[in-house]
């Protein structure tokens, strides 16, 4: 291997990332008690716009280390979505996380290496590099998710995240394991070639069950959800939505790359999989997400039924249903971020969290009230929406496969799977929009919004909208990131 | 010795820390659970690296990293089982559910 | 432009008016009156101008929208759309005055109004299946607000009934149209390209099956029997102008949906179907009627009756003739204006009682005799007297149906005496007899509510008299359409 000939640039956004975040921790431990640390989020920030530039300029990207790790369009797309995404957290945690804990320095820190680690994972191309990068944005995760350590909810949230995640890291080490020992390498490019030759090979089925077990503890599919809803409801609200949006992305972009780029070839193996844990976490996240009274546990059962539409993309398998994959997870962020904005300034200013706190929000704060009811209409479906062209996308993808494949009619069911659950999805999401705008408020103070996470929220809703009427765009951006693995 | 006594001794001990995971509800208990069935992973990874790739070391740098992420976990995990036993007074994981739903 | 004025003026003004000033209620309400005002002038400039002699689509507006989807924004209308469009844009205006007395937030009142108007009426100009359906479910979100924010004191159940249903049969149809727009070649959504060609021909099982998706989404709407029971708790909880929006023109977008998407585009599966929807237009009729004479509330009468008379619009579709769907047509076209007059004038004296018990009232009519009157003119027109609107398009139904279904029309007739036992029934307890000593009170008809009352009212007359001004622009269209069914 000769150094010289590594394109280092295209490792630039994660540099940016990794120096921001080591200058935070560093200035941190300098700056003297008194000094303001807000300021260390600005500068967070600052290196996240710096590091989204950066990624406009890798153009077609390329290869490093022998396809080790590997920047191509879908690389690039997941890192421009997580950078994101990582801007609108800092955002919305700046007035947040002030005097809510001691450690607000490394907050920011930690959030921008959990950013890293994501961008890693989407750029990651071989086993060891997979692990290593999953592991480290899990570990990330656990400790933001336990941050409030005196308060015993969020401790609880990082214990529950900690148990399932090592858990179900053992599992797909187990799965990677098995991998190698049938391939005799790690590299996902030279898998992809010797695996051709199976037709259909048992190990290799329980070698995806326990892949599968991996990832979908990243994307909280059910079975594999059950950390979900605890670590939800216990973390901090911003890294709630942290969780409920980059890892979603970082994990389906590493599904994508793992099974449709490595084990492309051999699908048999794991169609199935990937329907079952679809048509279970369409069905168990809907279902459950009906009795929850808080909002926080309620967007977290809905976060997993919307992995399991995501999943109908990826067991249809054609270019537009794995296009739809994409251009669902943008429109899931975009509104998934603008309810959870709107949650952390309700909660930080009245420290509640069920859904009936929510009486009367749109006489107490209209333009909160809108946000939030623009969010989750996305997320129920309803056009012009993001979130409707997502679905509409995803159903349309599957319906295609099945009526052009006459031996892939039974794809049908997927969508008429779906549509039927996110009716009862639009259930529990007026639920919400009920108490805010049909019932009377309790208290009527207002609630203020300070000026970044109003940004934020505006930047979120604003996205929603635009993916919803304007599409065109979002969706050649999905179809050219999809085309290096498909 | 062949392949297949490695893998079956690494099932056997991945399959007796998943039982310990599943059954004992002591969170350190479950975190050494989940420690042996990373090093039944490791016997895994050092047997398919000796017998599939010999002239290959893939499979032991693989083990150096996990045995390094698994000292990582452990930090923080007990990290966190600590600060849960300062707040709840046990590491027990039935008596720790203060959310539910 | 004209059709996309038409469609976007109200929005507009709706957007307007959620920038103004909320304690300005009367700039609110005439801003309101403008903007619903307006597309009446421009439906009035359309029906001039409409070019009786052709069956082609007219005032076409084509622009490509989701070109990776095949999705284009394509308004126009014919000889079917063009009646939907007047009633829609008339009923809107009226109901926009009649809401003037409103009184709690009244800035979102008249802002949601006018989204609604919006969805409305691009629902019967889109000519494009995708954008037929956005327009769809663009209806849903205002009308669930304006029955749940301004309704009666079960508002809440019914507006969340209103959406479930709504929301069931239209992700089916969304099926539906998913499954044409896979299976047609070239793959379009392109309401006119479908009807036209023979796409379809010969695949009985799948016109069928999309027959059936696309039916349930419009039943709910009509609403068919037994997908009716949305309607009489969202009739009875709507606000009057809610009410009026909703029997004059929600209902007849199922209607219009069945005539404009699913009979042209699968006319095997429409001539297949025929019978079952015959039978299901009589059960309709009968059911809504009987339904109906044993209700004590006046508006859940009319509600019902509401369903009683859309039975004869699908009785006259299935008959699948000229006559029987000018008819229809016409029908729909009747029965929103006679049902909006009914809606209105029991609003208006539920505005002074308070009460809509027709047990308690009697002897109104030398209380308010210019009130009776306007009621007596309603009641006869739904009753089906000769003279007045409802007669001919409730006879073009029969005398369409009664060639090809004897059996069906003959007992559909008995709806007709019916209607007169609890219309005339209705109208003698409440107006005729000994006045009730408690409503000596009650002020006659004010000049706002004759202001909107009137223009109804001389239609009803008018188109009694002179059918042909709106038969005489649905007659093409039809005449072409009908020979698909051969």
């Amino acid at each position: 291997m000769n150094w010289a000939f590594i394109d280092w640039t295209l490792l630039a956004p994660e540099i940016i990332v990794l120096i921001t975040a080591l200058l935070i921790f560093g200035l941190d431990l300098i700056w003297g008690d008194e000094s303001e640390r807000e300021t260390l989020g600005w500068l967070g920030i600052l290196g996240l716009i710096f590091a989204f530039y950066a990624t406009l300029a890798l153009g077609q990207g390329g290869e490093l280390f022998n396809h080790i790790y590997v920047v191509d369009s879908l690389s690039i797309f997941s890192k421009q979505i997580l950078l994101g995404i990582g801007v609108l957290i800092i955002l919305a945690s700046l007035d947040y996380i002030k005097g809510a804990t001691k450690y607000e320095g490394e907050y920011y820190g930690l959030l921008l290496l959990a950013i890293l680690a994501m961008m890693l994972i989407s750029s990651a191309a071989e086993l060891i590099t997979i692990f290593i990068c999953l592991e480290f944005a899990t570990l990330t995760c656990i400790i933001l998710s336990a941050y409030f350590k005196h308060e015993p909810k969020s401790t609880e949230a990082g214990l529950k995240y900690l148990l399932v995640g090592l858990l179900s890291a053992v599992v797909l080490l187990y799965g990677i394991s098995l991998v190698y020992g049938l391939t005799g390498t790690t590299t996902l490019y030279q898998i992809g070639g010797s695996i051709r030759k199976y037709a259909f090979q048992p190990v290799l089925f329980i070698s995806c069950i326990f892949l599968a077990a991996g990832f979908g503890f990243k994307i909280a599919a059910v079975p594999f959800h059950t950390w979900a809803p605890d670590t939800y409801e216990g973390a901090p609200t911003p890294i709630t939505a942290f969780l409920a949006t980059a890892s979603k992305v970082a994990g389906f972009v590493i599904l994508l790359r793992f099974f449709v780029g490595g084990l492309g070839d051999i699908e048999g193996h794991w169609i199935g999989i990937m329907v079952t844990l679809a048509v279970l976490s369409m069905s168990i996240g809907n279902l459950s997400a009906i009795p929850q009274t808080d909002i926080k546990r309620m967007l977290a059962y809905s976060s997993i039924a919307h992995a399991g539409y995501i999943l109908i993309g990826l067991a249809v398998l054609s270019r537009e249903s794995l296009t739809a994959v994409l251009f669902y997870l943008l429109a899931y962020a975009a509104a998934n971020l603008g309810a959870f904005l709107v949650i952390i300034a309700f909660s930080k200013w009245t420290d509640l969290h069920n859904i009936s706190d929510y009486a009367g929000l749109s006489k107490r704060s209209p333009l909160l009230a809108l946000s939030m009811l623009l969010a989750l209409m996305s997320m129920a479906g309803i056009p012009p929406l993001g979130g409707f062209i997502g679905k509409f996308y995803i159903f349309a993808g599957a319906v295609s496969e099945a009526v052009s494949d006459p031996e892939r009619l039974w794809l049908i069911g997927l969508p008429v799977w779906g549509v039927i659950f996110s009716i009862v999805s639009v259930y529990y999401y007026f639920g919400v929009i009920k108490a805010m705008y049909l019932v009377e408020p309790v208290d009527t103070q207002p609630i203020p919004i300070p000026v970044p996470l109003g940004l934020a929220l505006l930047i979120a809703i604003l996205l929603t909208l635009l993916i919803g009427i304007y599409p065109g765009p979002f969706l050649a951006l999905s179809e050219s990131a999809i085309q290096s693995i498909f | 010795m062949d392949l297949s006594h490695y893998l079956t001794l690494s099932a056997i001990i991945f399959s007796i820390g998943l039982y310990g995971v599943l059954t004992r509800r002591n969170a350190l208990a479950i975190l050494l659970s989940i420690e042996l069935m990373l090093n039944s992973v490791n016997i895994n990874l050092v047997a398919f690296s000796h017998f599939v790739t010999p002239a290959l070391l893939t499979g032991q740098i693989f083990v150096i990293f996990t045995i390094t992420i698994a000292a990582a976990e452990a930090a923080v995990g007990l990290a966190i089982i600590n600060s849960i036993y300062r707040s709840a007074k046990t590491v027990n994981c039935d008596e720790i559910n203060l959310m539910k739903g | 432009m004209l059709l996309s004025s038409i469609v976007f003026i109200p929005l507009l003004g709706g957007l307007l008016i959620l920038l103004m000033n909320r304690e300005n209620e009367w700039a609110i309400k005439t801003m309101a009156t403008i903007a619903a005002a307006i597309p009446v002038i421009l439906a009035g400039w359309l029906y001039y101008c409409f070019d009786q002699s052709t069956a082609d689509i007219q005032f076409a507006e084509k622009m490509d929208w989701i070109p990776s989807l095949g999705v284009s924004y394509f308004l126009g209308v014919d000889g079917l759309g063009l009646p939907m469009v007047i009633v829609t844009s008339l009923l809107s205006l009226v109901a926009i005055t009649v809401s003037w007395n409103i009184k709690t937030r009244v800035k979102e009142y008249f802002a949601l109004f006018l989204i609604l108007e919006t969805g409305m009426m691009g629902v019967f100009v889109a000519l494009d299946l995708f954008l037929f359906y956005i327009f769809w479910e663009l209806v849903l979100v205002p009308m669930y607000f304006i029955i749940g924010v301004w309704g009666g004191p079960r508002k809440e159940y019914a507006a969340i009934k209103f959406i479930i249903y709504t929301v069931v049969g239209s992700v089916f149809m969304l099926l539906g149209f998913l499954a044409i727009y896979f299976t047609s070649d070239p793959h379009t959504f392109n309401i006119i390209e479908l009807s036209q060609g023979n796409q379809f021909k010969g695949m009985l099982l799948f016109q069928n099956i999309a027959y059936l998706a696309l039916f349930l989404g419009f039943a709910v709407k009509v609403p068919i029997f037994p997908f009716h029971t949305w309607l009489p708790d969202a009739h009875v909880e709507a606000p009057t102008a809610g009410s009026i929006i909703l029997a004059g023109v929600l209902l007849k977008m199922g209607a219009y949906g069945l005539m404009r998407v699913c009979f042209p585009i699968l006319p095997e599966a429409a001539v297949y179907f025929a019978h079952c929807l015959a039978g299901l237009a009589l059960i309709n009729i009968l059911y809504g009627a009987f339904t109906a004479l044993a209700q004590t509330d006046l508006k859940k009468m009319i509600a019902y009756s509401s369903v009683s008379h859309m039975g004869y619009v699908l009785l006259g579709m299935s008959a699948l003739t000229v006559t029987g769907f000018n008819g229809a047509l016409l029908q729909m076209f009747n029965h929103g204006i006679i049902t909006g007059a009914l809606f209105m004038l029991v609003g208006v004296i539920y505005d002074r009682a308070h009460t809509r018990e027709i047990a308690g009232f009697g002897g109104i009519g030398k209380q308010m005799p210019a009130y009776t009157g306007l009621m007596a003119v309603a009641v006869m027109a739904a009753v089906g007297l000769p003279g007045l609107a409802g007669f001919i398009s409730e006879l073009l139904c029969f005398v369409g149906a009664f060639p090809v279904y004897k059996l069906i029309t003959s007992g559909a007739v008995l709806g007709v005496l019916l209607s007169a036992v609890y219309m005339l029934g209705m109208f003698q307890r409440i107006f005729t007899g000994e006045l009730n000593p408690k409503w000596a009170e009650l002020k006659d008809a004010d000049f706002r509510e004759w202001i909107s009352l009137l223009p109804l009212m001389a239609l009803i007359v008018l188109l009694g008299f002179y059918p042909r001004l709106i038969l005489d622009v649905m007659n093409m269209t039809i005449t072409h359409l009908i020979p698909r069914f051969q």
